[in-house]
């Protein structure tokens, strides 16, 4: 009886053990992957960001730092321009932006340019999970800079 | 005599130690790993930021990451979107970035100014001498280019020497190289081959017309033919503007973690990148001018136009770089003096 107590009180003390380490393998995984999972959604406020600083800088769209050009808005709209942007920025994203001042909330072409005042790249009516920036949109045709609202977007898996 | 019991705790305790201790190792190596690839991510995506940031600020930065952990990586420009690689993954690059592998890199932006268009780009210098050694001085010119388009920094110590024969002269800061007294334009008569001993981490750079893909070290440019080559490789580079020689300066003769030069990889991306932004740009451009046309009866954008549509054809060519005809470098030269006419009539896009 001794005998089986003694083998009893070892296996209880190594399944102890086993459960502890168990434990700490759980903790230092759990631990990881909240910290993977706080790090991915940092990394997408960290890519809208740069998207969206990407637009108001590049002279593809903007007249000067933070003004946007609606004729060239227009014209990358117009063209293939999400393939060619998709090479840079990769893929996974949209942006929207949108004219606040102007009479018609319809999305621009080359047909009705300037009577519009929406922009679409890469998607479209972007509503979830997407940061709002307020911007300056120049009028190319009239030479007025008006107040507009970019909307940037990023689709994770 | 030991007893049943005392050979069960024997066994028992060396069949839960070897297990334990297994699991334990295993779990630690595994973990270890992890942490080492987890790090090595870290430092190059806190690079890419930097990077990214300088892209778009335009404010210079120093990052020293690289030298917190020993690994090689390197650009592979090779897919429709380039990366960095670092052995154990990659990550993409998302702005025109340049740079050579060191412990410490100097991010700052500069552009190529086409006269019609700027081409900005982020571009990493480590530590480096770059040694010029200016046989042909028909090549002065391409020396300052280069030399202007990296930064003056002294940590880390970026310089430039001239090498004439066995003598060297320098090193200089980039302002001094770069300026309007440049000690290049003071030298005009052609150098000797340089024979001086140069130190590890320098790289020669022999503007001559002799320059063939024979040469001992570094790189070296022939301005007559506007040709550059690589020391080891067999392949002739066409340069049109002082970026593609300065991809190759940054690059110099040293190969990457897949065995490839440096320089060959910049040069390419180069041209894939600027080509790509410029047909992007030719694109805009030409439907913002179809957009304004008749608004103004003294704005006629028909020449601006047809322009930028020569060089979208050209640089849609997947190797359009590597053929030595002049039409680029016509388009762009046309573009330049449209724009500046359009400009003067208040009519610049």
């Amino acid at each position: 009886m001794n005998g089986q107590a003694n083998i009893m009180e070892y296996v209880l003390m190594t399944f102890f053990v086993i459960v502890v380490i168990g434990a700490i393998i759980f903790l230092l995984t759990f631990f990881q992957v909240l910290q993977f999972g706080g790090e991915q959604q940092k990394a997408v406020f960290t890519r809208q960001l740069f998207i969206a600083k990407y637009f108001l800088a590049s002279p593809l769209m903007a007249r000067e730092n933070s003004v946007f050009d609606d004729a060239k808005l227009t014209a990358l709209s117009e063209s293939n321009g999400c393939r060619e942007l998709e090479a840079v920025l990769g893929s996974g994203w949209a942006v929207e932006v949108t004219r606040l001042d102007s009479n018609t909330a319809g999305a621009c072409t080359a047909e009705n340019y300037p009577d519009c005042g929406r922009w679409s790249y890469c998607g479209q009516n972007i509503r979830n999970q997407s940061i709002v920036l307020p911007v300056n949109v120049y009028g190319a045709s009239d030479g007025l800079a008006g107040i507009g609202i970019m909307k940037v977007v990023i689709y994770t898996k | 005599m030991p007893t049943v019991y005392e050979i069960f705790k024997m066994i028992f305790g060396l069949v839960a130690s070897v297990f334990i201790l297994y699991f334990l190792i295993t779990y630690a190596g595994g973990y270890a790993g992890t942490q080492l690839s987890a790090q090595r991510i870290s430092i190059t995506r806190d690079f890419l930021t930097a990077s990214e940031n300088v892209y778009l600020s335009g404010v210079p930065f120093i990052f020293d990451g690289f030298g917190r952990q020993d690994f090689e990586y390197s650009l592979d420009a090779s897919g429709t979107q380039p990366q960095i690689e670092f052995g154990s993954g990659q990550l993409p690059v998302r702005v025109p970035l340049f740079f050579s592998p060191g412990k410490e890199l100097y991010i700052e932006r500069k552009e190529l100014d086409l006269g019609w268009w700027k081409f900005g780009f982020a571009m990493a210098t480590p530590e480096m001498d770059i040694i010029f050694n200016v046989q042909d001085p028909e090549g002065m010119d391409a020396a300052v280019g280069i030399a202007s388009l990296f930064p003056e920094s002294q940590e880390p110590e970026i310089s430039f020497t001239l090498c004439d024969g066995a003598e060297l002269e320098g090193p200089y800061g980039q302002f001094d190289f770069a300026g309007s007294r440049s000690p290049v334009i003071r030298n005009i008569r052609p150098a000797l081959p340089c024979s001086a001993s140069l130190q590890k981490g320098s790289i020669l750079v022999t503007i001559s017309s002799s320059c063939s893909s024979s040469m001992q070290a570094g790189i070296c440019i022939r301005p007559s033919d506007g040709t550059a080559f690589i020391s080891g490789s067999q392949k002739e580079y066409i340069y049109k503007d002082s970026l593609d020689l300065a991809a190759l300066v940054l690059g110099g003769d040293r190969k990457d973690l897949f065995g490839n030069y440096i320089a060959e990889t910049l040069y390419t991306y180069k041209n894939r990148v600027v080509g790509s932004e410029l047909r992007l740009a030719s694109v805009v451009l030409e439907g913002k001018a179809r957009l304004l046309e008749g608004r103004d009866a003294d704005c006629d954008y028909s020449r601006l136009v047809s322009s930028l549509r020569e060089l979208r054809a050209i640089v849609s060519g997947k190797d359009y770089y590597l053929s030595r005809h002049t039409g680029y470098t016509d388009a762009n030269l046309l573009l330049m003096a449209e724009q500046e006419r359009l400009e003067a009539l208040g009519c610049g896009l």
